[in-house]
């Protein structure tokens, strides 16, 4: 997966910008960056320090969206990190929410796949597009040129003694209509190029046209429908914890 | 924010376990325009005492959410910034729906945000409670106040739990609190200096060290009462027991914001070691340090001062002790810590050894020796560290370490043997003084290129003055003694080690994939070494200078290199090979006159290769070629006595010893199937050592260092592998290591292998209410051949370990071990029984607790133990301390 990504890189960078939106059927490459919109109330001490120079990090975090039509790949980018700086990239990938993840997303089939490491075994969540319940709302903003409205929506994600509901709020162009974007949300009319979680936030930095993209894969760990696997992964942390 | 939704639904839930006699007051709340208020505190504050307070907080709806006590007056308590408090009574026969509206008001943000703070706060991921509205005025501890706060437990120990999610760190002011353990701080810090307590949940900093990156953790930070920002608590240990033990173990802490103080005292004669492992981790800066740095705690668990505080085995034990740690923050960001460690202890050994010496693979000596030993040592440690960082772009480091020693022992020791009968008495006086100091800078100049730069420079000086007293003449041909017995001879050793160094290492980012790291530095050391051994005869003195004793060694060793690493990342491999070159050049002198004066050029290549299978699942290969230098003491090529029975002399012509190092490391983990496998391999082949020839006589041997290529391998390799289910772990484990090498004994070179296997076999409980117990078997086999001679020893020991915790307020510890030593060659066994018990009281919210203790139940008066090398095989009885029965009594403060 990593090697294709790294050909697509070289063999297809294009600094080519998309002339006209409306004619746009091809695929498309958008890379995501990361950054934080404030720090911790902490005062300027050891754990400020160390989440300082994650945030510090989170700046050298870049996402990969590879879109066409029908479907989108979304995953990390891969990079190799100085000893010194492992454990503040790690804590900046968490914090991300991108650690050893990558989500599929087909929009004609109306499926989002996501490849999950739990408890260090992988799992293939399965899940629809129509799950997600977007609020769409009457506010705009221009990103990179692209007039963006905004929509909400909430994402179970696990909790610890059930699952939780975590508020999005997203910026979609519907000048880009691929139904799509990063952290496997999807189903609006139009890219989204702003992601907002707490106090991190995903945008894209590029979107660039490119010939082809190969999806890797995604055959490894068991698959399991979502509400299914959220049961299932409360049940085993209730065990764990007792 | 994020959190708000699950939240109420988490705190509904708990409500719903905890009352049974429950009814539901439920509905919105909106605004004078009928919107509902998201986020609005709602509280039912009962009139009895006897229950307790109720909260909820609204949904994205309005909406929330009470089960209340039946039949019970309730005072519903609404507060929501920028409207008007509601105040309304309440009391449920049966559900209820009600809808509250609130008013505005219209006081400016500014008197709100003042006059009106919330009980809980909810925001993002942190949850803050405003705890004197929840607090009685009776709580004593910080433990007793998070008792009362809705969605937070704690249990006996001081773990605490927000919503059934574990706390893993506690902050006091956004700092971690001495430790970062919760449990020093929950059980410690007065309940009132406690004004808010915030729950920062997804506070992921050790997410990854446990291999679970995204999930949840949380940290929880105390905010304290303006005024009351400083306080000190502590507790004092003192007990006594049978044979005049006793024991007193006060230690304070002292907290305020910018600084924090520790001071541990200790006098026993118990044996016990009062300064723990754990606590000198906390001196070099606690576990967030290692968190940081991982290598930081094999570099800490090495040091000298961590190997004393493992316990050797004694007869007799006395500790004085004293210990204080400062860590005082200088401004935002200086940052000082420092401390100093006092001991003074008296310790007394006793061994009987059976040694049956070898000469050609035959035993041709047998020697019973006993050995009495009565130390007295005094030793100081003391470490600064000053830390600053004026941006996240650069920090300077200074660390500087003064220890310094002090000591006197006197041994008896008695050798009898086929050949002759000695009696030795021997006294030393050793001192030294080390100072270590430590200056390292990093900077950061774009993400592309980063900088380390590390000077050091080091002084140390080691006297030590020996006198021994012979009944018999030692080394006839070699020492030329004068008169009759009893003969005495006095040694005297100076070492002095003056050591700097200088390093740079650049770390330059080629791309995402590539990383080269050129590093280049230089390091010098000078080493004087000076022995003197003399026979002390009525009031003059017998040189043995003309017998080739005494030395006055100069040795210096100066080593520039340069080289560089290179890091790549191949898929989900990576790579990072290095070389390093050396151009080592160093002299050696005896009484001023020059011996060596040589120049050698050294290439040094190493690789690491890690593959990250999964977060669960990790690979790692390492090679390296190791080089180094030994000390002038080596270089020092005249005679010196070593012990009553071993001469020793150096070798000016020794150069670096040279290894190849290689190791796999292996591991997976299923925390869904409970299953945990590791192993490592480790191999070692030496190119170039530094061993000694030895001429062995009877019981007398005399070593002289030589520069060899005799072949030498290593080879070892460790597994265990363990499965949970539901309340038992169950663990095997595994351990190889073969040995094959060459030694020059007598002027002949001979070849012995050392084999070693061993298993372990265990299984341990996790039960809550019931006593939990490890029972596990050990069994490991020795064998030690050469090509004529055999020794075989097989050591097996069974175990079992209890803790119990009763009726609340007891607990029982005990542990049993079964040693049996056999020896295979002769069909000789030894056995043994090792046991201990405790039982400890102490009333959950009483500071004052009891115990009584009872080292070695079964009055075993010592242990036996088997070594062996290429010429002696030793049966060793370790004399132990007798049975000792204490009574203890702790006070918190």
């Amino acid at each position: 997966m990593k090697h294709f990504i790294k050909l697509n890189f070289l063999l297809f960078f294009c600094l080519l910008s998309l002339l006209n939106a409306q004619s746009q059927n091809g695929n498309i490459k958008v890379t995501y960056k990361v950054q934080t919109l404030k720090n911790f109330d902490t005062k300027k001490v050891d754990v400020q320090y160390f989440l300082e120079k994650s945030d510090e990090q989170i700046k050298n975090l870049t996402f990969e969206l590879l879109a066409n039509k029908e479907e989108s790949f979304f995953s990390a980018m891969d990079k190799v990190i100085k000893d010194t700086e492992t454990p503040y990239y790690n804590m900046a990938l968490a914090l991300s929410g991108g650690a050893r993840k990558q989500w599929y997303v087909n929009m004609t089939e109306n499926i989002i796949l996501k490849e999950y490491e739990f408890m260090g075994e992988p799992f293939l969540i399965e899940s629809c597009l129509g799950d997600i319940s977007w609020t769409l709302i009457n506010e705009s903003k221009i990103i990179a040129g692209y007039k963006t409205y905004k929509a909400t929506c909430f994402i179970k994600i696990l909790g610890n003694k059930e699952t939780k509901e975590v508020l999005y709020e997203v910026w979609y162009a519907p000048e880009l209509p691929f139904a799509t974007g990063p952290m496997g949300l999807a189903g609006l009319p139009g890219l989204i190029l702003e992601s907002n979680k707490g106090r991190v936030r995903i945008y894209a930095d590029s979107i660039e046209q490119i010939d082809t993209f190969n999806i890797p894969k995604f055959d490894k760990g068991k698959r399991m429908k979502e509400d299914e696997f959220n049961d299932f992964a409360t049940e085993k942390i209730a065990n764990f914890r007792n | 924010m994020l959190n708000t939704k699950s939240l109420c639904l988490l705190f509904f839930t708990g409500f719903f376990y905890l009352s049974s006699q429950a009814q539901t007051l439920e509905g919105k709340v909106l605004d004078t325009l009928n919107k509902p208020l998201e986020y609005a505190n709602v509280l039912a504050i009962p009139s009895s005492e006897k229950l307790d307070i109720r909260f909820s907080i609204t949904d994205q709806t309005g909406n929330y959410k009470l089960i209340l006590a039946k039949d019970s007056l309730y005072n519903i308590e609404i507060s929501y910034l920028g409207y008007q408090k509601i105040s309304e009574p309440v009391t449920l026969t049966q559900n209820k729906t009600k809808n509250f509206t609130l008013q505005p008001s219209n006081q400016t943000l500014e008197e709100v945000l003042i006059q009106q703070r919330l009980p809980v706060k909810v925001r993002e991921d942190t949850i803050t409670y405003r705890t004197d509205v929840f607090v009685t005025g009776e709580e004593r501890k910080l433990r007793d106040v998070l008792k009362k706060l809705p969605g937070v437990e704690v249990d006996r120990d001081g773990n605490v739990t927000v919503n059934g999610k574990k706390v893993d760190k506690l902050l006091v002011e956004g700092k971690t609190f001495f430790t970062g353990d919760t449990k020093l701080g929950v059980n410690n810090i007065p309940a009132d200096a406690v004004d808010e307590v915030e729950v920062l949940d997804n506070y992921n900093e050790v997410a990854f060290l446990k291999g679970l990156s995204d999930s949840d953790v949380m940290a929880m930070n105390i905010k304290l009462k303006e005024g009351k920002k400083r306080f000190v608590f502590g507790d004092i240990e003192v007990g006594g027991g049978i044979e005049d033990r006793y024991l007193a173990h006060p230690s304070l802490f002292y907290y305020s914001p910018k600084t924090n103080v520790n001071v541990i005292g200790d006098v026993n004669n118990t044996g016990k070691k009062a300064f723990t492992f754990n606590d000198y981790i906390n001196f070099e800066g606690g576990f967030t340090k290692i968190i940081e740095d991982p290598t930081g705690y094999a570099s800490i668990s090495n040091s000298a001062f961590a190997q004393s505080l493992v316990n050797q085995d004694f007869v007799f034990n006395r500790n004085n002790f004293g210990a204080f740690n400062i860590a005082q923050q200088l401004s935002t960001n200086t940052q000082l810590s420092a401390y100093t460690i006092v001991n003074g202890s008296t310790v007394e050994t006793r061994t009987e050894n059976e040694n049956r010496y070898l000469v050609n693979n035959e035993v041709t000596t047998i020697e019973n020796r006993t050995t009495t030993n009565q130390a007295d040592n005094f030793f100081t440690l003391s470490k600064l560290e000053l830390n600053h960082t004026p941006t996240l772009e650069d920090d300077l480091t200074y660390k500087a370490t003064l220890k310094t020693s002090n000591g006197s022992a006197f041994e008896r020791l008695t050798s009898l043997s086929t050949l002759e009968n000695n009696f030795v008495t021997q006294e030393v006086a050793p001192s030294s003084v080390a100072l270590d100091q430590n200056l390292t800078y990093n900077k950061q100049f774009s993400y592309k290129h980063t900088t380390t730069a590390i000077a050091s420079f080091t002084y140390a000086n080691n006297k030590n003055d020996t006198d021994w007293q012979f009944t018999q003449p030692i080394f006839n041909d070699l020492i030329p003694l004068d008169g009759e017995a009893p003969f005495n001879i006095n040694q005297r050793v100076n070492s002095k080690n003056y050591s700097g160094s200088f390093g740079i290492k650049h770390y330059w980012v080629l791309n995402n994939f590539n990383h080269i790291y050129p590093v280049l530095g230089y390091s010098h050391s000078h080493q004087e070494y000076n022995t003197q051994d003399v026979q002390l005869v009525q009031d003059s003195t017998n040189s043995f200078d003309a017998a080739g004793f005494n030395n006055a060694t100069n040795f210096k060793l100066n080593d520039p290199y340069f080289g560089f690493q290179y890091k790549a990342k191949i898929g989900d491999v990576i790579v990072k090979p290095g070389l390093v070159y050396h151009y080592y050049f160093w002299d050696v002198s005896q009484f001023g006159t020059t011996e060596i004066s040589a120049e050698k050029a050294q290439l040094l290549p190493e690789a690491l290769i890690t593959w990250d299978i999964k977060s669960s699942e990790k690979l790692n290969f390492k090679y390296s070629l190791r080089s180094q230098f030994n000390d002038a003491s080596f270089f020092a090529n005249r005679v010196r006595l070593q012990n009553f029975n071993s001469l020793y002399r150096g070798n000016e012509q020794l150069e670096n010893s040279l290894a190849h190092q290689a190791s796999v490391s292996y591991y997976k983990f299923s925390l869904l199937k409970g299953l945990f496998y590791n192993a490592n391999l480790n191999y070692t082949k030496r190119v170039k050592s530094i061993r000694n020839a030895t001429v062995i006589e009877g019981i007398d041997q005399v070593n002289t260092s030589v520069y060899t290529d005799l072949p030498e391998e290593n080879f070892s390799i460790q597994g265990s592998f363990s499965k949970k289910i539901k309340r038992f772990k169950f663990t095997v484990s595994g351990n190889t290591s073969l040995a094959n090498y060459s030694r020059n004994i007598n002027n002949m070179v001979t070849d012995y292998k050392s084999n070693y296997y061993s298993y372990t076999v265990k299984t341990e409980t996790y039960f809550k209410q019931w006593p939990n117990i490890e029972v596990g078997f050990r069994q490991g086999f020795s064998n030690f051949s050469s090509e004529s001679f055999e020794n075989k020893f097989t050591q097996t020991d069974p175990y079992a370990i209890l803790e119990y915790d009763f009726l609340n307020d007891f607990i029982l510890k005990a542990d049993y071990t079964y040693n049996s030593y056999v020896n295979r060659s002769e069909n000789a066994t030894n056995t043994f029984e090792t046991a201990n018990t405790s039982l400890y009281y102490n009333k959950e919210d009483s500071p004052w607790g009891f115990e009584v203790d009872v080292e070695n139940i079964f009055d075993v008066s010592f242990k036996n133990n088997n070594s062996f090398n290429q010429f002696i095989v030793n049966d060793t009885r370790i004399f132990i301390q007798p049975r000792t029965l204490l009574f203890k009594i702790s006070y918190k403060l």
